[in-house]
């Protein structure tokens, strides 16, 4: 896996209970933080603050298994997967006769181009991380910038199609609806985003470092997260990428 | 009877005659619902029209959902009032997606984005006598700024390659990818009255010869407004000469809000983390050479000052910049810049830049840190450039120690402002320059600034007069603070 450790720490040789955490994309500096969270109507809680999520690591794969009264008799499964051709990790979300009115939210930011101690414990998408993070948001697409002038780093992402991706403001994340209405007019931007689930149809996302073997489009996803790699077209490959 | 007779039939034989010459889109299958994807029907009324000779391509109001359009000669794009060409994302399969880039040997001189041309919404490559214009919108929100390599994707605008009599006129543009326009070695080139709202740079003006951009307004907060190239994306060496930039507004207002007149201002950081972009500014890909330029009557927003870069190895002469007004300028309100990145063929001999006249520039609420700066490398002087009637209001702030730092010759290093780090002078950093000379140069400081007002180093034959700071005549402008 390389630098890349998809920071869920809990190392589980079986299926236990156990509180799900946030996402870090670590590379080995903390490039930022995905968070997850569920909305139902006017209603939302992050996962992290649910404390009875089923966790299975199978390999490189990690499974985590949701159920909550409010997704009734259903479930929510997300598992992760780190990517073999560059630093990140690829994730599938998966439900199962969960209502139609549960949307999943997501936030993602904090790319803080440091290497740091974390202890685990506590959110790393905190707003003194997200200073001077700049987020070019192409559809389902993103890219972040963050660092310096002098020592600039570039992450790009794919998320589900159909989300609502809004600029927002980390200091307000006391609720997933609470940051995803926070509005862009801070000093402190991340995103926040709105997803609808369907039953029986995977959404993806992708965080990754481009490379000449890692420059990916949503489509690829299902195949990225089978194999961890995907052949780019062979065209591409005469095309060096060079600074402006 | 005889006479109206053969009116009526004047009249019919001129009506045919306009209505074999225009093309409407619509007639060759276009839906322009936002849904269906439309260029397939608009280049197929392209190539009826050059088919007959030329003719006009009309777009009705509507939304064009579109991958990438073949631009021909002799050929005319109307954009109605209310028609819209969109982007359109690219798909998973092997034809939802732009035209490939075309392979250039010599991509790694410039950037991925300067030495394809096809990879675009509109392009068109050894072409002549083409317009695009009305009132409609180009909005390119599945063209990329990125830097993806994938097949499908698209990353500018409009790209013209090595064609000439090109006209852009009254269209507006939103969110293009990488550039809004790129022109690269074309000839006789006019933009006018043309209104950019976009991601990364506006208009890229690349190894052209007789260019002519008026009364045009561009927002790009994330990169250049207009900026003058000479890259060797044509794979030999060709100068852009005999431009004049006039009547132009440039700004760094958040992304698409100048387009809506929203003008906001919550988002001051910019991708390369300088705070926004938004500004004039000759290079940095500049293995050719810049000749015979005038930019006049412009006006500068809440972006970076005016920036003049060679380094790459080309000449910049013969350029007159006068009557520009700035207003919050986010670092150095004059930047000259001759140095050694060298970024084309082997043995390409370093640059030079001379006679250079820039007057009657106001600027007011300027970043202090990185002053004005004039700087060549040693060996490679800035010569025969003058200032006069300059009045710049700074920030200021900076302390008499942030006047001794000794400044980095970086000669390699790719141009900006901070590359030098905060300049140990609060009005003009000049160095390895000859024959500058300033006249009626007003400074005014809202802070106390406590570096030395000019520094000049390795400068020769250079003058300085009527130098006034916060209204007092200065006697030694390099001990004034």
């Amino acid at each position: 896996m390389r630098n890349l450790v998809v920071l869920w720490m809990l190392i589980l040789s079986m299926s236990i209970m156990a509180q799900m955490r946030d996402f870090q994309v670590i590379t080995p500096e903390l490039t930022g933080t995905l968070r997850l969270g569920l909305i139902r109507q006017n209603e939302s809680l992050w996962l992290s603050d649910y404390k009875k999520i089923a966790a299975k690591k199978n390999g490189t794969e990690t499974i985590y298994t949701i159920k909550h009264e409010w997704l009734n008799k259903g479930s929510i499964r997300i598992s992760t997967k780190p990517l073999l051709d560059t630093h990140g990790f690829v994730m599938k979300i998966e439900t199962t006769d969960i209502p139609a009115s549960i949307h999943l939210f997501w936030a993602f930011g904090g790319c803080l181009g440091e290497v740091i101690n974390l202890t685990g414990d506590e959110n790393s998408l905190k707003p003194e991380f997200c200073k001077d993070n700049v987020f070019s948001i192409e559809g389902n697409s993103f890219t972040v910038y963050y660092g310096t002038s002098r020592k600039l780093r570039i992450l790009e992402a794919l998320v589900p199609p159909d989300s609502d991706v809004r600029l927002s403001d980390a200091h307000q994340q006391q609720t997933p609806l609470s940051f995803f209405n926070s509005g862009k007019k801070n000093d402190a931007p991340a995103l926040a985003a709105l997803t609808p689930l369907k039953n029986n149809e995977a959404v993806y996302f992708c965080f990754y470092k481009q490379n000449p073997k890692a420059d990916y489009n949503y489509f690829m996803l299902p195949e990225l997260y089978k194999k961890g790699s995907y052949e780019v077209h062979s065209e591409t490959q005469w095309m060096k990428s060079t600074p402006d | 009877m005889f006479k109206p007779l053969l009116i009526i039939c004047f009249a019919l034989f001129v009506g045919m005659y306009i209505k074999a010459a225009t093309y409407n889109v619509k007639d060759f299958g276009a839906k322009a619902n936002g849904k269906n994807i439309d260029s397939p029907a608009i280049n197929a009324a392209i190539l009826e029209a050059e088919k007959n000779g030329g003719g006009t391509i009309y777009i009705p109001a509507g939304e064009y959902l579109c991958y990438s359009i073949r631009l021909k000669s002799n050929i005319t794009i109307y954009l109605e009032s209310g028609a819209t060409i969109v982007a359109a994302f690219p798909g998973a399969g092997k034809d939802e997606g732009y035209d490939a880039a075309e392979p250039n040997p010599d991509n790694p001189y410039q950037d991925f984005g300067h030495s394809h041309w096809q990879n675009s919404l509109m392009w068109a490559i050894g072409e002549k006598n083409i317009t695009i214009c009305g009132s409609g919108l180009i909005y390119g929100k599945g063209l990329t700024r990125e830097e993806s390599r994938l097949p499908g994707v698209g990353n500018k605008a409009i790209a013209f390659k090595e064609c000439h009599n090109i006209t852009l006129r009254d269209i507006s543009m939103l969110r293009c990818g990488h550039f809004a326009v790129i022109a690269t070695g074309v000839d006789n080139l006019t933009i006018t009255n043309v209104r950019v709202d976009t991601n990364r740079d506006g208009f890229d003006i690349d190894c052209c010869r007789n260019v002519r951009i008026t009364d045009c307004s561009i927002n790009t907060p994330w990169d250049d407004a207009i900026v003058l190239k000479s890259s060797y994306g044509l794979r030999y060496f060709k100068d852009t000469q005999n431009v004049t930039i006039s009547g132009c507004y440039v700004s760094g207002f958040d992304n698409g809000t100048a387009y809506t007149a929203q003008w906001e201002t919550d988002e001051p950081q910019a991708p390369d983390h300088g705070f926004t972009v938004g500004r004039i500014k000759f290079g940095t890909e500049s293995s050719g050479g810049f000749k015979n330029i005038a930019i006049t009557n412009c006006i500068f927003e809440r972006c970076r000052g005016l920036a003049l870069e060679v380094v790459d190895g080309g000449h910049m002469e013969d350029l007159v910049i006068s009557n520009i007004t700035m207003r919050d300028i986010v670092n150095a309100p004059i930047f000259l810049r001759l140095g050694a990145r060298q970024r084309s063929p082997k043995s390409t001999p370093i640059g030079a830049m001379r006679r250079i006249n820039i007057n009657n520039i106001n600027v007011y609420n300027a970043d202090s840190q990185y002053s004005c700066i004039i700087s060549g490398i040693p060996g490679h002087c800035i010569e025969d450039v003058s200032f006069s009637n300059i009045n710049i209001y700074f920030k200021g702030g900076f302390t008499e120690e942030d006047g001794k730092r000794v400044v980095p010759e970086n000669e390699t290093v790719y141009p900006e402002p901070w590359m030098f780090g905060t300049i140990p002078a609060s009005g003009f950093y000049v160095r390895h320059a000859r024959k500058i000379l300033f006249d009626n140069v007003r400074f005014h400081f809202a802070e106390k600034d406590k570096r030395p007002l000019f520094i000049f180093d390795d400068v020769e034959k250079s003058d300085i007069s009527n130098i006034r700071v916060n209204g007092i005549k200065v006697e030694n402008p390099f001990t004034a603070h």
